[in-house]
């Protein structure tokens, strides 16, 4: 049984925990005075093994890079929360295709997630770190208007069952409708991950809101209506993490920059 | 006026400036007031404008009020600051020019606070853009006051306006380079960086052939934070790969002949 990320860990004083989640390796180390938090990433999207090493009795190399945290005094607690990236992912689909007019489609997109690492007492926040590093790509009709997003990896999917649920990736389903008199061509998506929340489901493990984007006729943007992930499908969701950057309204809001590319 | 100026009116003067120095201190307030008020709608040039041109105005205003509660005829005065007026603008041309210069600058907004800007041989980041000068920091840290005339008069070049900008990498590749190799080595170099743009795509070009080589050019879309970083990582990182794919950059070759 693969082990879970996602939990609270406890580290002694003076004694180090080591955690391989897909690309990236962490090294976390306990003082009486400070947290030190070590890390090395290998940038593999298809690495995918997860190694949980708590003690981790082995001298640490010292060319990782680390971050200092000081504090009164430390105890032994320490927690992993996942976090959606802090930009938009834009993604492709498999194949460029054409959504022709009155028509709509689903696809599935599978980001990849940060790592929250906060300690006790009340639930402080260390540091927040992306599990697999995104190339950075602009998203906009120009380079003069835009936005930095981050570019997937991954390939969009048609079918649910073609998505492989990995534990540091969140699913996001998009409906797109095509409520115009013209077709459109479907290259790039921009999922706004930072403006979603994260849930989990037993059966679909870290998900985020189902998000639908409208084309209207006559309208040069579009509409987006996030909704809360349908138990019918994804099994029975709680929210775990709240968006990053919440959107003002949460019904039918008008999406500043065009979703589609 | 010997008569105003006497110690018997000596009470009324203090009166007057009493007043003024209560009115001058309500003008601060009400001017930081209303910017406070202002500061949602109008950027920063704006509201400095704003507030220099009401507090000189409501300033004037209640000197002359006081002025004229101390007994001083105003129309006299003036008639005298008319006179005085003229001699004064055809001394300050420069410091007029500069005012105006200032003027339009804040409403063309070529640039803000905290861009960095290139004027003639400086480029620096703007740390304040008054009505007559604006301040720049250099790279090298030092403060260079350009007068808002000389900005108005000069090319500028608004180095960080867009988010994103094209670094140029010329490239010269001796005349055995695999062009498509080159090219595939390149992409995968910027592919993995991350911090290379995917969108606006990198661009591979051969612009000529010269005596020793050929001039080659890539092209690659960076995010202005990370521009420089970026650049000087990708040229070590260039030179690492080129080294291991046996791509040979071409460098001027001397040739000494011995004639003995």
């Amino acid at each position: 049984m693969e082990k879970q990320i996602w939990d609270e860990y406890q580290i002694d004083l003076q004694s180090s925990g080591h955690w391989k989640i897909g690309p990236l390796h962490l090294w976390v180390t306990r003082f009486k005075n400070e947290w030190r938090i070590s890390s090395l990433s290998n940038h593999d999207p298809d690495d995918r093994t997860i190694e949980i090493e708590v003690p981790f009795k082995q001298p640490l190399s010292e060319d990782l890079e680390t971050n200092r945290f000081g504090g009164k005094e430390t105890t032994p607690s320490i927690r992993f929360t996942p976090v959606l990236a802090d930009r938009p992912v834009v993604i492709r689909p498999e194949m460029p295709f054409y959504l022709p007019s009155t028509e709509e489609v689903t696809i599935y997109v599978s980001t990849p997630l940060w790592l929250n690492i906060t300690v006790e007492p009340h639930s402080r926040k260390l540091l927040q770190i992306p599990i697999l590093r995104l190339s950075d790509s602009w998203f906009g009709p120009d380079p003069t208007e835009g936005e930095l997003c981050y570019a997937a990896r991954t390939k969009a999917k048609l079918r649910f069952e073609d998505l492989t649920l990995i534990q540091y990736r969140a699913l996001t389903k998009i409906v797109l409708k095509n409520s115009s008199s013209k077709q459109l061509f479907l290259e790039r998506i921009k999922v706004p991950v930072n403006n979603l929340s994260l849930y989990s489901s037993k059966e679909a493990g870290l998900l985020t809101e189902t998000i639908t984007i409208i084309k209207e006729d006559d309208q040069v943007e579009m509409k987006m209506r996030l909704e809360k992930p349908i138990e019918s499908e994804f099994g029975k969701p709680s929210k775990i993490a709240m968006p990053r950057e919440p959107l003002q309204k949460n019904i039918f809001l008008k999406a500043i920059n065009t979703l589609i590319g | 006026m010997n008569k105003l100026m006497s110690p018997e009116n000596f009470k009324i003067w203090l009166e007057a400036a009493f007043l003024a120095l209560i009115g001058f201190t309500a003008v601060r307030i009400a001017v930081r007031a209303s910017c406070i008020a202002l500061a949602k709608g109008l950027d920063e040039n704006k509201l400095l404008i704003f507030s220099k041109l009401t507090t000189y105005a409501l300033n004037t205003l209640i000197l002359l009020l006081a002025l004229d509660f101390a007994g001083v005829e105003l129309k006299l005065l003036l008639g005298a600051a008319g006179v005085f007026t003229v001699a004064i603008g055809f001394a300050s041309q420069t410091s007029a020019s500069n005012l105006i210069s200032g003027l339009f600058l804040i409403a063309e907004k070529p640039f803000k606070k905290g861009d960095v800007i290139t004027v003639g041989e400086r480029t620096g980041v703007v740390l304040a853009i008054n009505l007559f000068s604006t301040r720049l920091r250099t790279l090298d840290n030092l403060l260079v006051r350009v007068p808002n005339e000389t900005l108005m008069k000069s090319e500028i070049t608004n180095v960080t306006h867009f988010p994103i900008r094209r670094a140029d990498l010329q490239i010269p590749l001796s005349f055995d380079a695999d062009l498509a190799r080159v090219e595939q080595v390149l992409l995968e170099l910027a592919e993995s960086s991350g911090q290379c743009l995917d969108e606006p795509k990198p661009i591979f070009v051969v612009q000529g052939i010269r005596e020793s080589r050929l001039d080659a050019q890539f092209s690659f879309w960076i995010h202005r934070d990370n521009f420089l970083k970026t650049k000087n990582a990708f040229y070590g990182r260039m030179i690492t790969a080129f080294k291991e794919s046996n791509i040979e950059i071409s460098l001027p070759k001397m040739v000494h002949i011995n004639r003995d």
